[in-house]
């Protein structure tokens, strides 16, 4: 085959990073290599020859590089190489395992008149990978040599042999037809016009079609040379063809790309693996269907999240049984009444509501977590995509909206990827809506106390009420916010669907489960104590303590809510943290056994825990608002300092803190009045 | 997309009547390009939840940001449009 070459041609190793072309010299030259640098560069130049058939070959090892722009100088010294007509042949190589990324380089060559042969490296693990790629079918599109191969064995380097001699000798260059027919097709085809602008014969190696397509991308050396090269009437030309066109790469790029799919339509065959769940993607995704599909699951969920903590909380129960047990034990080492009343009415309330209200925790993680495991929920954050648009909401505020049924200090802080201040604001004030973690702690607990099996109903009111509160937060608060010109399009890649790794799973439920368990117990804790001092009285006699005159004082105004004294107290500390309101409600119903007793006229015994003090305190109609109350008050103080942080504004940070004041309580009336209509 | 919308890889592949590997590519392409920019959740310490900075002992922010299999979203950059 190498019969008619003559002299020592010079074959240039061209691809991109990790293409395998350092392993194809170091194969075909092996210690006949020099290194230096290119002249003026600190970039590394690689030469070496090969001696085949008493021809010398001289190999260059072109810098890696994505492209042919002129985006760094490794891009620069590989095209002014290609350019200065150095090299007789140019072999492209293309990782085969990625040929639609890879091939890139190869729409970038087109235009250059240059022969070239592609060599399909990695052909070993596109075949791992079940691809079939057919090299044949590819030559013939393309119209130079194309070798499958495997640049790590040198046993098979004979068919690259056989392709840079016939590539020698035919001298053939790359077919471009189709390419440029795409080209031709971009908006009042500048490309046409730009060829048409430029000399037949190209400039320097680079022909007139890649010239048109690199001015079109508004490659600064590309313009230079050619204003250097072409008459200045003809150049004024080209600038007034470039004067209409913006980011010319968009367009470029996309016929490029439009070209490679084509290439490789019936050339790669690749052995599909059946994606999981693919029919239910289908539904999951569906612009119409995926939204009650979405809604459907999330409120399933959570209604099954009161399976795994009615066992839990059936446990907890035992804990408030201990009080007598212990009391005597207490009172038989003649412990003071103080300390006995602080165990019952202080550490075991502590105890109780805790880990009452962490099986609901453990639940609604469990289900949301599989749900995150198996990537349904990015699912969900798509199909609300156009609801949070309606909202006024950027596309990327979808992460701190879910990220807030976790926290909303962590949502508060996700909005940062948000450029439109107003958009930032916005996004808190509706992430505020979402009910976190320590919000799913207590409100299913109350839930359960007060309406048992009818818990899950609430649940769904819940859910159908922060629906609505959004429409009117955003409403509210997003004509004073936002620009329609402030959301960007996105582009969404979705993770694909897979098994859940439940150990995994199992670890992060654990992490996250204890953390608010702990948390709970400090703060009900602490709570708790400050209030049971509060109430605490010696003489057994609560209603001289000045919390108690203050509580019934303000109780005529609390009640138009549906709100008593105490629930209105639990749900101002609810604003501190969610978990406190429990605290405050464990130290006012049970308060040292004597508060309960002043208001519920019961007697002073030991306290039989929380849930049964409440159902005897409360009505079904005055629990309900003080579900809601809580469920749509202020987050917590860190979110609310958090809110401050990241919109740097006390007036809007005050004003969303009033605004949720506010609309609480009216929910909390709505809830009172409507449900006393039928309970 | 410069009207806001968002759009899925498989939307976009079929809008472009390219294969999904393919729009990936070229999302990637746009986004070297600085069309497209990847929005980056919780990447920097200025978001520190807790203060400290000393991520490698603090769990705060993976706690309360940590969001399984998440989306990766591209944002239309409309400054260089």
């Amino acid at each position: 085959m190498s019969a008619t070459i003559t002299g020592n041609p010079t074959i240039a190793l061209l691809g991109q990073p990790n293409s395998g072309k350092s392993t194809l010299f170091n194969g075909l030259t092996g210690a006949r290599q020099r290194v230096g640098n290119w002249p003026g560069k600190t970039v590394e130049k690689k030469e070496g020859y090969y001696d085949k058939d008493g021809i010398r070959y001289r190999v260059t090892d072109l810098p890696g590089t994505y492209s042919l722009s002129a985006n760094s100088e490794e891009e620069i010294i590989t095209r002014d190489y290609i350019a200065s007509g150095k090299a007789d042949v140019v072999c492209i190589l293309v990782d085969s395992s990625q040929l639609s990324r890879s091939l890139f380089m190869l729409a970038d060559y087109a235009g250059i008149q240059c022969p070239a042969v592609l060599i399909l490296n990695l052909m070993d693990v596109a075949e791992a990978q079940g691809k079939d790629i057919d090299a044949a079918k590819l030559e013939e599109k393309l119209g130079i040599p194309t070798i499958p191969f495997v640049a790590a064995d040198r046993k098979k380097y004979d068919g690259f042999f056989e392709a840079v001699d016939r590539a020698l000798n035919e001298k053939k260059l790359l077919n471009i037809d189709s390419l440029t027919e795409k080209y031709h097709a971009i908006e009042n085809d500048i490309y046409g016009k730009l060829l048409g602008l430029m000399p037949q014969k190209g400039i320097d190696n680079y022909s007139a079609p890649w010239l048109a397509t690199k001015l079109i991308e508004g490659d600064a050396a590309i313009v230079e040379k050619t204003q250097n090269t072409l008459p200045a009437d003809v150049y004024r030309e080209v600038e007034k063809v470039l004067s209409s066109v913006e980011n010319g790469a968009l367009y470029t790029g996309g016929c490029k790309f439009k070209w490679i799919d084509e290439l490789l339509h019936d050339a790669l065959v690749q052995k599909q693996r059946k994606p999981l769940l693919s029919k239910f993607d289908k539904l999951a995704t569906h612009k119409i269907w995926g939204k009650p599909l979405a809604v459907f699951i999330i409120l399933l969920g959570l209604v099954a999240s009161f399976i795994p903590a009615t066992p839990i909380m059936l446990f907890a129960g035992v804990i408030p049984k201990l009080g007598g047990p212990v009391a005597e034990v207490l009172s038989a080492i003649s412990a003071p009444q103080m300390l006995i009343d602080l165990i019952n009415q202080v550490i075991l309330n502590t105890l109780y509501a805790a880990v009452a209200m962490i099986g609901f925790v453990f639940g609604v993680n469990l289900i949301f977590g599989f749900l995150e495991e198996i990537g349904y929920m990015a699912r969900v954050s798509y199909v609300f995509d156009g609801t949070m648009a309606k909202l006024g909401l950027q596309g990327k505020a979808v992460m701190p909206i879910l990220v807030s049924f976790g926290c909303t200090i962590g949502g508060a802080a996700g909005t940062r990827v948000i450029d439109s201040w107003g958009q930032r604001v916005l996004t808190i004030a509706l992430a505020w809506v979402v009910p976190c973690a320590a919000t799913w702690a207590i409100v299913p607990f109350l839930s359960s106390v007060f309406f048992g099996a009818w818990a899950p109903l609430i649940i769904v009111a819940i859910f159908i009420v922060a629906g609505i509160h959004m429409l009117i937060t955003a409403k509210i608060f997003g004509s004073k916010l936002i620009r329609e010109e402030d959301r960007a399009g996105l582009i969404m890649e979705l993770p694909p669907y897979h098994k859940p790794r439940w150990k995994a799973l199992f670890r992060s439920i654990f992490v996250r489960t204890w953390d608010i368990l702990s948390r709970a117990i400090r703060v009900i804790f602490i709570v708790s104590l400050i209030f049971w001092l509060l109430t605490y009285s010696a003489s057994g006699s609560p209603d001289k303590t000045l919390l108690y005159r203050f509580g019934r004082a303000i109780e005529p105004a609390t009640m138009i809510f549906g709100l008593t004294w105490q629930t209105f107290i639990a749900y101002l500390a609810s604003m501190v943290s969610k978990e406190a309101a429990l605290g405050v409600l464990g130290s006012l119903y049970l308060g040292a056994g004597t508060l309960f007793s002043a208001t519920t006229g019961s007697g002073g015994q030991i306290a039989a825990g929380l849930g049964n003090i409440l159902t005897a305190s409360l009505t079904p109609p005055a629990a309900l608002a003080f579900i809601f109350a809580v469920t749509f008050n202020a987050p917590c103080l860190m979110a609310i300092t958090s809110t401050y942080q990241e919109t740097r504004s006390l007036k809007w940070t005050l004003s969303i803190l009033g605004y949720y004041f506010g609309t609480s309580l009216i929910f909390a009336f709505l809830a009172y009045r409507i449900s006393g209509l039928f309970i | 997309m410069s009207e806001g919308k968002t759009y899925t890889q498989n939307e976009l592949a079929k809008e472009l009547n390219i294969s999904v590997e393919t729009a990936q590519c070229f999302i990637e392409y746009l986004t070297e390009r600085g069309l497209l920019s990847k929005v980056e959740y919780y990447s920097d310490k200025s978001s520190c939840l807790s203060g400290s900075n000393q991520c490698e002992k603090c769990k705060r922010c993976a706690k309360r940001t940590s969001f399984e299999n998440k989306p990766i979203l591209f944002e239309l950059k409309k400054k260089n449009l």
